[in-house]
């Protein structure tokens, strides 16, 4: 749906690109003129929906209210001296979508350009939809949605014969509101929930379905002057630059709400059915600041030797400090002997290895320091053959700690007696890091009409991990780890061949066959010395892409991906009784993914263009070999759909061209079955569009573009709650001077 | 209740291609040649020589790039490294340069899904980069004239997933605990052109996690990091409320919660 959505700029990228393509030749005397500078382009669009708003942003990526202003400009001025002043802007309001951009270019001299852009994402964040109940508890309709902006400032000082010095700025930023998918509990998911002596709930009433946010203020400045100068045949580039991040990320979690479990509890005989012993509401509200210095200097060179060999190298250093800090605030809201009252990370007092809810606030810093460096060659030893060897090295070294407060308030039901719990916690890191990356690349082109390639790269590295942990696990102060340390090894082996061949005029061939071996070995895993978990996993597969032209006018392209990855873990040391101590297979995925794509020029003045995609994914890991209640309660992943797209455009007289577009989704993974073990949580969803566009030519400098459509979404997921549909419009002007 | 008249689907199909049926036959006396996008109307191939005499700084290191090895040469049209996605040059090179006369891949993804076909698709999904709204485009991950494609991979000065956390900083820690899937890179767990799951998650439940995470079981237990999780997914995803949230990397919580 997003290639056809009407967002202005969507509407504006596809008549852009429709229309691209009409004849500029000279000879065709009513081509429709294209404008490359000195025009603006106004535009407004909007939607008539029926359904849900917020899923119709979140899926088209358009605002609901629909939007109008400058979709496009850009203006030339040629000042003295040879000097250009370039313009370009745009300006939506209601999409919140903004740029305004100034470059001033000199030949032989260089550039100065400054510009601030913003454009808005949405979300629904209406958290998940539960069947047997037919649940859907969205807590409020507050808009969701980010707005990314950047102020950039950048110029280039390009004289003839001496080096090029470049300077950038950027302030970006994301902010506002988006939705999580870490939900919280319910029990009111219409499964009966069985009280009273010896009763049990033969499946358990709760889900996590209550919908949770993230309020994002992100803010990061970076910067770096560099030169980059030749020198005979050797050209070298020194920067340096730094950044700072600022971002205060809140997140808001809700469980149990509109529910409490009354006390007393209402005595039953199983199985009498009684909705009214439910959950503590419990509303979490926790924040994250990361606060970053960094800086870093790299240098890199490239000197062609001769025709054929050419070496390049590269030095980074890159260093950072930051600040962190943590707070968790847990409010439940219980009823015991002596009321209902909120508690501060508070809980039902059932002994000590309760794990206890907490509010935490922490504060701390890092470190980190990252030297890279690479250094290789490409050698051409005939015009048929490249080859390209390659060595990468890095030192990451990261240290750091955290002082943690925990608290929390566990309540003895039948008293109204609190015990405060608290608890301080020093968490600290100490981590190296230091990989290895050889690569080898090949090509040949010795064959006629054919392109031969193959490339690895070997990766390697070694981590030695230290941590300290320090928390509120149960009532006390628990799982003290005072610097245990990991040991990481890694291997991995990625490599690629293929081809690409002209077998005939009608016919393109492009083929290749990929694997990636990895393997990382764990010692000390779990934070428990001579534990070692070992994760070794493989992914092959294949891309053939064939671009079929039977005619001048008809061109196919075919293209299939096949993706397996199979892993398998040991995992040592596990004490549990009964818990395999071998290997076993952790995942076994399938992706099978045909795409088709037609492009017929049915005459001079039609074209018919249909893309189409199937895909079959399927994620396997534990479903196969476990058994009983686990078994029961899980299921192997689906993530199966089609998507479909056609466009017919069409020259409707001297001045008029028309296009008719329609898109296609669906997708059929939701196992409404499942809901009775489980949360349901497949894409199911149908997505339709179609659209009638015109453009007019007024005069040679004036164009008029107009689309009007119908959208039409169904999202099973979301029980239906999130459906949308309505017609659409669109209509904008461009005019040139 | 009041009954609005609305324009329905049936009603915008059926007369959509009615009216497009009339429109084939009133365009037959038109001097106009429309062409299907990405294409260059009366454009021919120059090669990439014609190429580096303005743009040397991108052309000069293409040549060890991977779409560099797709490369045929071809006497008719020349070597059709630059003009494979920003196709025949020789209007361009005609009138200076002018940007309507060339196709610019950063301005639409057209050029791209040429040959990555699948992606137009992953690009269509519910959850994916807003790349079809034309907000973002391809070359904002990828840089097509260099190494890899993808930044941070080969041997790329730049760290493994450098091209998600330039804008994902909160998830680019360091942290105290880390989560020793971001050193696979962030497509273990995300679909990054796009997915039908929230978040361009690669599965939408537990699978995601236990594709690494699943370390043994008895009969009736899950077990997934040294402890039995049989009763979890009962209730919903791994990193649902109260379980493990911060699942980027913690600085409180070895067990990666918040």
């Amino acid at each position: 749906m997003n290639s056809l959505s009407f967002a202005l700029r969507t509407a504006g990228l596809s008549a852009g690109l429709a229309f691209l393509s009409v004849s500029v030749g000279a000879a065709e005397t009513d081509a429709m003129p294209t404008f490359d500078s000195n025009y603006i382009t106004f535009s407004a669009g909007g939607a008539d929906l029926n359904g849900s708003k917020p899923a119709y942003q979140a899926r088209t990526q358009s605002a609901k209210s629909g939007a109008a202003g400058i979709e496009d400009m850009r203006f030339d001025y040629d000042l003295k001296d040879k000097t250009t002043l370039t313009v370009t802007g745009r300006a939506l309001a209601g999409q919140e979508d903004y740029l305004l951009n100034f470059k001033l270019s000199k030949d032989q001299v260089g550039s100065v350009e400054v510009g601030y852009k913003t454009f808005r994402t949405f979300y629904d964040g209406a958290g998940g939809f539960f069947p047997i109940g037919n649940v859907w508890m969205p807590l409020f309709s507050r808009a969701l949605y980010v707005d990314r902006g950047q102020f950039s400032l950048s110029g280039t000082i390009a004289l003839p014969k001496a080096p090029v010095f470049t300077f950038k700025y950027a302030h970006s930023t994301r902010d506002g509101r988006k939705d999580s998918t870490s939900w919280g509990d319910s029990n009111l998911t219409g499964i009966p929930i069985y009280a009273g002596p010896g009763a049990v709930n033969p499946i358990a009433a709760m889900r996590k379905l209550l919908p949770a946010y993230v309020d994002l203020d992100e803010k990061n400045d970076t910067w770096e002057i560099s030169a980059r100068h030749k020198v005979g045949n050797t050209t070298a580039v020194v920067s340096l630059g730094g950044n700072s991040i600022k971002n205060l990320n809140v997140r808001e979690m809700y469980q149990n709400i509109g529910e409490l479990a009354v006390f007393p509890a209402p005595v039953f005989t199983a199985p009498t059915v009684n909705n009214v012993r439910a959950g503590s509401p419990r509303r979490t509200t926790m924040t994250q600041r990361h606060e970053e210095d960094g800086y870093h200097a790299s240098a890199t060179f490239e000197t062609k030797v001769d025709e054929k060999v050419t070496v390049f190298g590269g030095l980074v250093y890159h260093t950072a400090d930051v600040d962190i800090a943590t707070s968790r605030q847990l409010i439940a809201t219980i009823a015991s002997a002596t009321g209902v009252r909120d508690y501060a990370g508070g809980f039902t007092n059932t002994g000590p290895t309760a794990r206890a809810p907490y509010h935490l606030v922490a504060k701390g810093d890092l470190e980190y320091t990252v030297v890279t460096g690479n250094i290789g060659a490409r050698f051409n030893p005939s015009k048929d053959v490249a080859i390209e060897a390659a060595l990468r090295g890095e030192r990451w070294k990261d240290s750091g700690k955290n002082l943690g407060n925990y608290s929390s308030q566990g309540v003895t039901l039948a008293t109204g007696a609190v015990t405060s719990y608290a608890s301080q916690g020093l968490h600290g890191v100490e981590n190296v890091e230091k990989p290895w990356t050889p690569t080898l690349d090949f090509r040949y082109t010795g064959i006629k009409n054919m392109a031969l390639y193959a490339s690895w790269e070997y990766r390697t590295a070694k981590q030695d991990e230290h941590v300290r942990y320090e928390g509120l696990n149960g009532q006390t102060k628990a799982n003290e780890l005072d610097m245990i340390g990991k040991k990481i090894d890694e291997t991995h082996s990625n490599a690629t061949i293929g081809m690409s061949a002209t077998v005939s005029p009608q016919l393109t061939l492009r083929a290749e066959v990929f694997t990636k071996d990895h393997e990382n070995d764990f010692n000390g895993y779990d934070d428990v010395i001579g534990r070692n978990y070992v994760l070794n996993y493989d992914i092959y597969g294949g891309r053939l892409t064939a671009v079929i032209k039977p005619s001048n006018q008809v061109n196919l392209t075919s293209r299939y991906v096949l993706q397996r990855g199979k892993s398998t873990i040991f995992h040592s040391g596990l004490t549990t009784t009964g818990v395999l101590n071998g290997w076993v297979d952790g995942n076994d995925s399938t992706r099978h993914s045909f795409s088709e794509g037609i492009t017929w020029s049915v005459s001079k003045a039609v074209y018919v263009q249909a893309n189409g995609s199937v895909v079959y994914d399927q994620m396997q890991t534990m479903y196969p070999w476990i058994s009983g209640i686990a078994k029961r309660n899980f299921r192997n992943a689906d993530n199966n759909y089609v998507t479909g797209d056609a466009t017919v455009g069409f020259s409707i007289d001297r001045n008029t061209t028309g296009m008719i577009q329609a898109t296609y989704y669906r997708a059929n993974n939701f196992d409404a079955d499942y809901a009775a073990v489980g949360m349901p949580l497949g894409a199911s969803g149908k997505d339709s569009t179609i659209s009638l566009g015109v453009r007019y030519k007024i005069d040679d400098k004036t164009l008029l573009n107009a689309k009007v459509g119908y959208c039409d979404s169904e999202n099973s997921t979301r029980g239906g709650f999130a459906d949308f549909s309505g017609p659409l419009a669109y209509l904008s002007i461009q005019r040139a001077f | 209740m009041t009954l609005r008249p609305r324009l329905t689907k049936n009603a915008l199909v059926f007369g959509g291609v009615a009216a497009w049926g009339l429109l084939l036959i009133s365009c037959v006396a038109v001097n106009r040649t429309l062409v299907a996008p990405p294409s260059i109307p009366g454009a021919t191939f120059v090669g990439n020589k014609a190429c580096a005499e303005c743009h040397e700084e991108t052309t000069s290191h293409f040549g060890g790039s991977s779409h560099a090895r797709l490369a045929i040469a071809d006497a008719k049209v020349g070597e059709t490294g630059c003009e494979a996605c920003h196709g025949p040059g020789s209007l361009h090179v005609k009138a200076g340069g002018t940007k309507s006369t060339i196709i610019n891949p950063q301005k639409s993804p057209e050029s791209c899904f040429e040959c990555h076909l699948d992606k137009r698709g992953e690009f269509s999904l519910p959850y994916s980069h807003a790349v079809m709204s034309g907000k973002m485009s391809c070359g904002e991950c990828h840089d097509p004239h260099k190494g890899k494609a993808t930044k941070g991979t080969g041997a790329s000065l730049q760290t493994q997933a450098e091209a998600c956390t330039e804008c994902h900083t909160a998830q680019k820690g360091p942290f105290i605990f880390k989560h020793n899937a971001m050193k696979e890179g962030c497509t273990s767990c995300h679909r990054p052109h796009g997915s039908v799951n929230q978040k361009m998650l690669a599965a939408p439940d537990s699978n995601v996690c236990l594709q690494c995470h699943a370390t043994g079981s008895s009969p009736g237990m899950l077990f997934a990091g040294g402890r039995d999780h049989a009763g979890n997914p009962v209730n919903g995803s791994c990193w649902v409320a109260g379980c493990h949230e911060a699942v980027h990397g913690s600085n409180v919580s070895h067990a990666l919660r918040f």
